[in-house]
């Protein structure tokens, strides 16, 4: 079942973080900061969660209720290996949270010549999903490719 | 009297478990199963209040019960506090908070008054099972406020109230209250009756958004707080020592005012002894961290908590650290909460 994820999840969150083998790109230290996190709504979760209220899929944002100046939702966590389906349905439920407060969903993307092939994945995923591309920073040491999603 | 360094942020303490109400959503069924033979006298309770100080706590909330069912020993507990210069708070329904109250209250020196205000007239008798008691609450911030004393508003989302958060908002704004906080409903004591009436997860969340973003618009002087009840005991689950207790008003020893397991009691011992005798570092006890997991809040069902001892109303499991095995008591406490983390 697809839902909005609650604090009491976050243990369950982090299990599904380690149980993967990407790199946890939410980046906590520890269950607790993520649990406040979520309990304030500065980080917002959509999983699809069995019956057993395992974590089988995840899609997070970071919201800027801290940063009033910031207009969007930051994707912090979404797996290019998830079907495009759960992605539309978190986003729809994101929308039902922040009652349309933001036009935007922001995907940051640090381009990794190491990883190129994932990378690709990532924006073809973005694309067939209505992102758009922003920005394309390139220098020596970075490329930082910026997605929008405007709802 | 020399304070003890100690690393206390706050001890709440209850003047008594009475009260004048019986909120639907009341964690401890203050004003049920009470035995007022074994509250605290007023000496004991200025005795507490000396202790307190001796422990060197940085802050002392008052709380109940209704605390102003005992006004007096509320009066002379605030002036025993403030003598050594510690910020005071109290909770109060607001119902007994008349002028001549509130200019006592001034004189003592109390630092902040919450009271609690749940919605709009109708949620908010609704939930406090009292038709005054909307007009008692408002009129208590009115006078508390023209008396020069800060107060904070308390107020528990239900799905009741949660469309009446601008009314809210305005009608606090307006008469000058410092903080509107507002947090989930413990699910403990008669709060278990109204489970039907608890917001959802998407529910608060938008909550939490819309409180966060009140707070930072820069149109208001109120500061906005959501507040996880259960913060101290997640916090505590990582195994850093006790910053806060609460001592009931039978003179039990709380890490928390939400787990059903007194470490110690005032009557046998001094905070102080408590303290030198180890009582911040029970945290760190594995048996303890099982027992802090089993509490919840209305936004984490995770556990079936039937078992549980009732606060206030069933036995609370007695365990004191200076005079009991610890190691005995704690491996039948583990044994109880062990069996359902």
């Amino acid at each position: 079942m697809i839902e909005l994820l609650a604090p009491r999840d976050s243990e369950k969150i982090m299990d599904f973080l380690d149980s993967t083998s990407r790199e946890n790109i939410l980046a906590f230290k520890n269950v607790r900061m993520l649990r406040e996190m979520i309990f304030s709504s500065q980080l917002v979760a959509v999983g699809d969660v069995d019956q057993k209220g395992n974590i089988l899929r995840l899609f997070a944002v970071q919201s800027p209720l801290n940063v009033p100046w910031l207009l969007y939702l930051t994707i912090v966590y979404m797996s290019v290996d998830d079907d495009d389906e759960f992605v539309r349905e978190a986003i729809n439920i994101l929308k039902d949270v922040f009652s349309g407060k933001y036009a935007k969903i922001k995907a940051f993307i640090n381009r990794n010549k190491k990883d190129e092939n994932n990378d690709e994945r990532t924006i073809s995923m973005l694309e067939r999903l209505g992102f758009v591309m922003e920005a394309d920073l390139k220098n020596d040491s970075v490329h930082l490719s910026v997605y929008s999603f405007f709802y | 009297m020399d304070a003890m360094k100690s690393h206390l942020d706050i001890i709440s303490v209850d003047v008594t478990n009475r009260c004048n109400l019986r909120c639907k959503h009341c964690f401890n069924y203050s004003g049920e199963q009470v035995n007022s033979s074994v509250e605290h006298t007023e000496g004991e309770l200025i005795s507490i209040a000396n202790q307190i100080v001796e422990a060197g706590a940085g802050s002392t909330c008052i709380c109940g019960g209704e605390p102003l069912l005992r006004k007096e020993a509320v009066y002379s507990v605030i002036k025993t506090l403030k003598r050594s210069g510690m910020g005071v708070s109290m909770v109060s329904n607001g119902t007994f908070l008349d002028q001549e109250c509130s200019e006592s209250l001034k004189r003592s020196g109390i630092d902040v008054v919450q009271i609690s205000l749940d919605g709009g007239r109708e949620s908010h008798n609704w939930l406090r099972n009292d038709e005054k008691s909307y007009d008692a609450a408002v009129t208590a911030i009115k006078t508390l406020v023209n008396e020069g004393i800060r107060v904070s508003v308390a107020c528990t989302p239900t799905i009741r109230n949660l469309g009446e958060l601008d009314d809210v908002v305005n009608l606090l704004e307006g008469l000058g209250v410092s903080t509107l906080r507002m947090q989930p409903v413990m699910r403990l004591g008669r709060a278990k009756g109204i489970q039907e009436f608890f917001p959802q997860t998407m529910q608060y969340a938008k909550l939490a958004i819309e409180l966060a973003e009140r707070g930072s618009s820069g149109k208001y002087k109120m500061l906005f707080e959501w507040g996880d009840p259960i913060q101290h005991l997640q916090v505590l689950e990582s195994g850093i020592n006790i910053r806060s207790l609460s001592i009931n008003s039978y003179g039990d020893i709380l890490i928390s005012p939400y787990v059903p397991v007194s470490f110690g009691n005032v009557r046998h011992h001094s905070i102080k002894e408590y303290l030198e005798s180890g009582l911040c570092e029970i945290s760190k006890n594995n048996h303890v961290q099982n027992v802090f997991r089993s509490v919840d809040n209305s936004m984490d069902h995770r556990v079936d908590d039937s078992w549980m001892p009732e606060l206030y109303k069933d036995e609370l499991f007695q365990l004191d650290i200076i005079d009991d095995s610890i190691s005995d008591k704690c491996e039948t406490l583990s044994r109880m909460f062990g069996e359902i983390v």
